[in-house]
């Protein structure tokens, strides 16, 4: 009896012993897997850069908001252009320029160059300053028309430590090839300018040419495109502030977010947390396109909330990224302004292989390409009504029912057109 | 139905579930507009107005406001309210309405919900340019049938 007694308790420690040492491994095993939760959404780059922190809490309660935001709008029926398109993503595999050295800047200073110079704010080892890693070309979409594509479900990566009332403006030190990195700035009024622009053609941006097409609005390919707009934090002719963007990109693309900014900080004299970062394929001077994140301060992104990838393309026009050589799609035959031009031209802008001496041979003079000269197979003569968005051919019966304002007598490739949403006319079918 | 609505030079109202932008001044002029009238809306387009813009004007807010109108206009007790709509998509009720306010921005926002309404079934009858508070000028313009 004594014996079943003490068998019965060695029985029963045992079981208490097992039971011990499966807890313990499950202990052992918790915060290993909440790391790799955590992996998951933040890319190795992000983890071994000190100064950069991500708070997911700060992304959950935009979330939350956004849902807030749906349950008032339930009976959208929206035309979206990117709603098949929008991106979470978190490679590593691009560069997006940025400095260690870099500081971040509170309250508006004097500067020797008149770029802007600031103090150092308490917090900037736990300001976000970049997004880098957040986003990969690679899962971006090719161009398909339209000039942005939303990333991460338009939610901004900024953090809790980004939310303040406090003006502040950033901009990277120029990388190893002189390319710019993150622009971040709190836009208010106290930073947006008083005063007209500036001269900024002294800048030459990474990849940069002074080249024109007919075909381009404005003529010039490309233009020294602000990071952040010059109608938000008033910066003139700041290195660090400037890329080489195409017209599209500048005006299609950028110009629209900048100026809803913009017009929301006037009206309602609050604060935009606003980050824009060029990013580039490997070592290409020329950056695919800029990462444009925004969010409201003191409605918590109520009235602006966006988080956007603008192409750096210009519809027509063939583009070498890795020094910023162009050349007209299609069959075309070019002319030069500058006989001396033709050789280097010949030698990489029509091959797409010149290099970076090419391109300083390039940017004193200008390539002039005549329209007249293009010869495209699609291209023809059609009647537009900007309000429908429909494209006629010109004896077509709808053609004298278009009003004066909304008719556009166009000729060219009519497939540009339909990029930007122009649909045939059921009647005479074009 | 009298329709009162915004867009940009795209024709764009919202971005992102949020309006491309607002400006007190053009609130005014909808606020004189519909004096003496009812005027129609849901719930998000009533959070942009301030407390002491809302008197003197009768505003409704619904989330079906649109609903309301179809049964109104069926009544035809409420001819002249207006109805103003931001996020709303229109185009199922485009033989109700008698009367387009639209006011444009004059300038270029992102978009990814449109004014879908064809005007040239309408008729512009006035039209007028008016500063904003945080917008240099923008336009209204009234279309009847």
């Amino acid at each position: 009896m004594k014996e079943k007694k003490s068998n019965v308790i060695g029985w029963i420690v045992s079981v208490f012993f097992i039971l011990g040492v499966i807890f313990f491994t499950a202990s052992l095993n918790l915060p290993k897997s909440t790391e790799q939760h955590h992996t998951d959404h933040i890319s190795m780059d992000q983890i071994q850069n000190d100064s950069f922190k991500l708070e997911s809490s700060n992304q959950d309660s935009i979330e939350v908001d956004a849902a807030k935001e749906n349950e008032t709008t339930t009976n959208i029926e929206s035309v979206r252009e990117n709603q098949s398109t929008d991106h979470n993503v978190a490679t590593d595999s691009e560069t997006i320029a940025t400095s260690d050295s870099d500081a971040y800047q509170m309250s508006k200073g004097e500067d020797s160059n008149g770029s802007g110079n600031y103090n150092s704010g308490s917090n900037e080892n736990a300001m976000n300053t970049s997004p880098a890693g957040m986003v990969s070309l690679s899962d971006l979409p090719a161009y398909n028309g339209s000039s942005y594509v939303a990333v991460n479900q338009n939610i901004p990566f900024f953090t809790d430590y980004d939310n303040t009332t406090q003006a502040f403006e950033y901009y990277s030190e120029l990388d190893s090839l002189g390319r710019c990195g993150v622009a971040y700035a709190n836009i208010c009024r106290e930073i947006m300018p008083t005063e007209e622009r500036g001269k900024i053609g002294s800048v030459k941006p990474s990849g940069w040419q002074s080249v024109r097409y007919d075909i381009v609005d404005g003529a010039y390919l490309y233009n020294r495109c602000h990071l952040i707009a010059y109608q938000l934090a008033g910066e003139n002719a700041n290195e660090r502030n400037l890329i080489t963007g195409t017209r599209y990109l500048n005006v299609e693309g950028m110009l629209p977010f900048e100026n809803m900014v913009a017009d929301y900080v006037k009206e309602t004299n609050h604060h935009v947390l606003y980050r824009v970062t060029p990013i580039f394929d490997g070592n290409n001077l020329l950056a695919s396109g800029v990462l444009m994140e925004a969010k409201s301060v003191e409605d918590n992104g109520a009235g602006i909330l966006f988080n956007v990838f603008c192409y750096n393309i210009q519809p027509g026009i063939i583009i070498n990224y890795q020094n910023g050589d162009n050349s007209l799609a299609g069959n075309v035959v070019m002319s030069y302004e500058n006989e001396n031009m033709q050789s280097s031209l010949q030698a990489g802008g029509q091959s797409g292989q010149s290099g970076n001496q090419g391109n300083q041979q390039t940017q004193p003079a200008e390539v002039y390409i005549q329209q007249t000269e293009v010869q495209t197979a699609a291209a023809y003569t059609y009647v537009l009504n900007s309000n429908t968005k429909k494209y006629h051919r010109p004896d077509c019966s709808s053609v004298p029912t278009i009003s004066p304002k909304n008719r556009i007598d166009f000729n060219g490739d009519i497939n540009e057109m339909i990029r930007q949403g122009y649909q045939p006319c059921k009647k005479c079918n074009p | 139905m009298k329709l009162i609505a915004i867009t940009d030079d795209h024709k764009g109202m919202m971005f992102n579930h949020r309006r491309q932008s607002k400006d007190q001044m053009l609130r005014k002029e909808i606020l004189n507009l519909c004096k003496s009238k009812t005027l129609y809306m849901n719930a998000y387009t009533y959070s942009q107005f301030e407390e002491n813009e809302k008197n003197n004007v009768k505003i409704h807010v619904a989330e079906s406001f649109l609903s309301a109108c179809d049964k109104h206009s069926k009544e035809k007790t409420e001819e002249d309210a207006y109805y103003f709509v931001e996020n709303e998509n229109l185009a199922e009720w485009l033989n109700r309405i008698s009367e387009i306010v639209l006011f444009q921005w004059n300038t270029r926002y992102p978009a990814d919900f449109y004014f879908t309404i064809d005007l040239s079934e309408f008729q512009l009858v006035s039209a007028k340019d008016f500063p904003g508070n945080s917008h240099h000028n923008i336009t209204m313009e009234i279309y009847k049938r």
